[in-house]
Formats: C-alpha cells, structure tokens, sequence
C-alpha cells in the first residue's frame, strides 16, 4: 500500500515554463556584468537617511556637553545639594535604650549618622 | 569548463525546479522570481558548491521572494487573500486524490508545509531543505517529523460530508 507521502511525492507538479519566459531570465543573467551586485536605491535612501539622523542626533546632545564643560550635563558640583543622592534627614533625634540601662541617642549629621552614649540613664 | 559552460549546465538543469518553487512562493511573480534567482546565480556563480546546487539556488529564490514580498505594499492585498484556510499548493493535474492532498496540505501550518514540500517536490534532503529555510538540520528533521505526521493524519481523515463541501463541489458531486 502506497503511503501518502508517496502519494504527495508523485503529486508533484510539473511545470510547463513558456520557452521565451525561459530563454529571456538566461539572456538577462548572462548580460549582466559580473561582480557587479546591483544595489537598491530604496536601500541607499535609507542608508543616508539613517546617517544623517544619526549624526543629527549626536550633534543636538553634544552641543549641552559641551557648553557645561568637561564634567558633562550629569555631574554635580562636588558640595551641592545634586552631589549625593544619600536621604539625609534633618531634624529626627532617637533615643535607643540599651538593656544595662544606658541610653543612646542618635542625631543624624551632614556627614552621616553619630550615635553618642547621652546622659540619660 | 568555463564559466559560461557551468552556468549554462545550471541553468538547464535547474531552471524548472526554481521556477516551480517560485511559483509556490508566489504565483503571479514567479517569472521574476526565477530571473533574479538566476541573475544572482550568474554574479556569484564560484560561490555555490557544486555539490549543493538546488539548495543554493532555492535558498537565493526564497530571499528574492521575501525581499519582494517586503518592498511591493501591493502584496498586502494578496496576502491577506492568501491567508484564507483555502490556499493549498497546485497539485499535479489527472491525480486522482488530488481533493484529499489538497486537504491534508492544508491542515499544516504555511512553515510545515514549505518544508514537507522541499522534501518531496523538489527532490531535497531534510539536511539541504534546512539551508532553504535557514534553519539547523536538527530542528528540519524534528519539523519534518511532525509535518508528516500531521500531513498523514489529515490525509487518511475521512472527507467531510457533501453537505459541508462548497457549493461548487457539492454540484459536481451531483448525478446528471
């Protein structure tokens, strides 16, 4: 018993090429020069599209760089407020109290967190 | 041999095998499809391994489909046209169950189908057909695999009943 994939197998259709359609791709492939490859005008719009943009782009951001100077639009000035991105609070106190008794009290500084054994006890 | 002579000896024996698979690429272009094919075979002809033939040319044939498919914003149209469950391959004319492998082609997948028809219309191995579709050998023979499974269950699947064919093949069923 055949199987159907032999059957697909002699299914197979046979064509029938119109000799001018035929003998016309052979005369066009064999008086095309060799080496060259023939380069779609679509395809080189696009690529000096692409090249100009790009460059237009890089043109636009460097402009702000440079008006700031070496360190770039996104350096902060080293002391300003844009020169850490730390949270420090201002202003909160806590008194830790520790199981001898003696209590600790917490004062956030600009230079960071101090504790300081305080006199409370 | 020269160049002349080994483009010559391709051309002739590989010519009808392009064009039947440009055909199946796209019907309405496959004139073109199959002269570019052979323009760039004529351009880079110390390029394909003479051992590989069909493949490279198939393989160049189906990139000169796609890049057309991509830039004619016609094809839109017929794509959408093409995407109808009905679109099955041309079967060979006086093939008596030509209904049936029209149906079982069908219920593949338009990716499964291409490669079951690689395989046995154009003559390939799993191994060549891959290189067409761009695709590891492995990954071809596991599809392969399922797409004849698929393709022989639809295929012995019993025909649906006269009522639920079209109209048209209803009427010739009809008795005179």
């Amino acid at each position: 018993m055949t199987s159907p994939f032999e059957h697909l197998r002699a299914a197979a259709p046979s064509t029938v090429v119109d000799p001018a359609v035929k003998a016309a791709a052979y005369h066009r492939a064999v008086s095309t020069p060799v080496g060259s490859i023939r380069t779609d005008p679509r395809l080189t719009r696009w690529w000096i599209s692409a090249i100009v943009s790009v460059s237009a782009a890089t043109a636009m951001f460097a402009a702000p760089a440079a008006v700031a100077g070496d360190r770039g639009p996104s350096a902060p000035v080293p002391g300003s407020a844009e020169s850490s991105a730390v949270f420090q609070p201002d202003g909160i106190h806590l008194w830790l109290t520790h199981s001898d008794g003696t209590v600790y009290e917490i004062t956030p500084t600009p230079l960071g967190n101090a504790a300081a054994p305080g006199g409370h006890s | 041999m020269t160049r002349q002579d080994r483009f010559d000896a391709l051309f002739a024996e590989h010519y009808d095998a392009v064009h039947r698979y440009a055909t199946r690429q796209d019907s309405s272009a496959a004139d073109d499809i199959s002269a570019d094919t052979f323009v760039i075979a004529w351009q880079r002809l110390d390029a394909i391994p003479p051992e590989r033939e069909r493949p490279w040319l198939l393989t160049t044939a189906r990139n000169v489909a796609s890049t057309r498919r991509r830039t004619d914003a016609r094809r839109v149209v017929r794509e959408t046209t093409a995407a109808t469950p009905t679109t099955s391959p041309d079967i060979a004319q006086g093939v008596a169950d030509a209904d049936t492998l029209s149906r079982a082609l069908a219920a593949l997948t338009p990716a499964d189908r291409e490669l079951l028809l690689l395989v046995a219309w154009d003559g390939l191995t799993p191994a060549e057909a891959a290189q067409v579709l761009g695709v590891a050998p492995g990954t071809a023979r596991v599809r392969l695999s399922r797409a004849r499974t698929r393709f022989e269950k639809a295929y012995q699947k019993p025909a649906l009943p006269p009522t639920a064919k079209p109209a048209i093949s209803a009427a010739l069923q009809e008795p005179s």
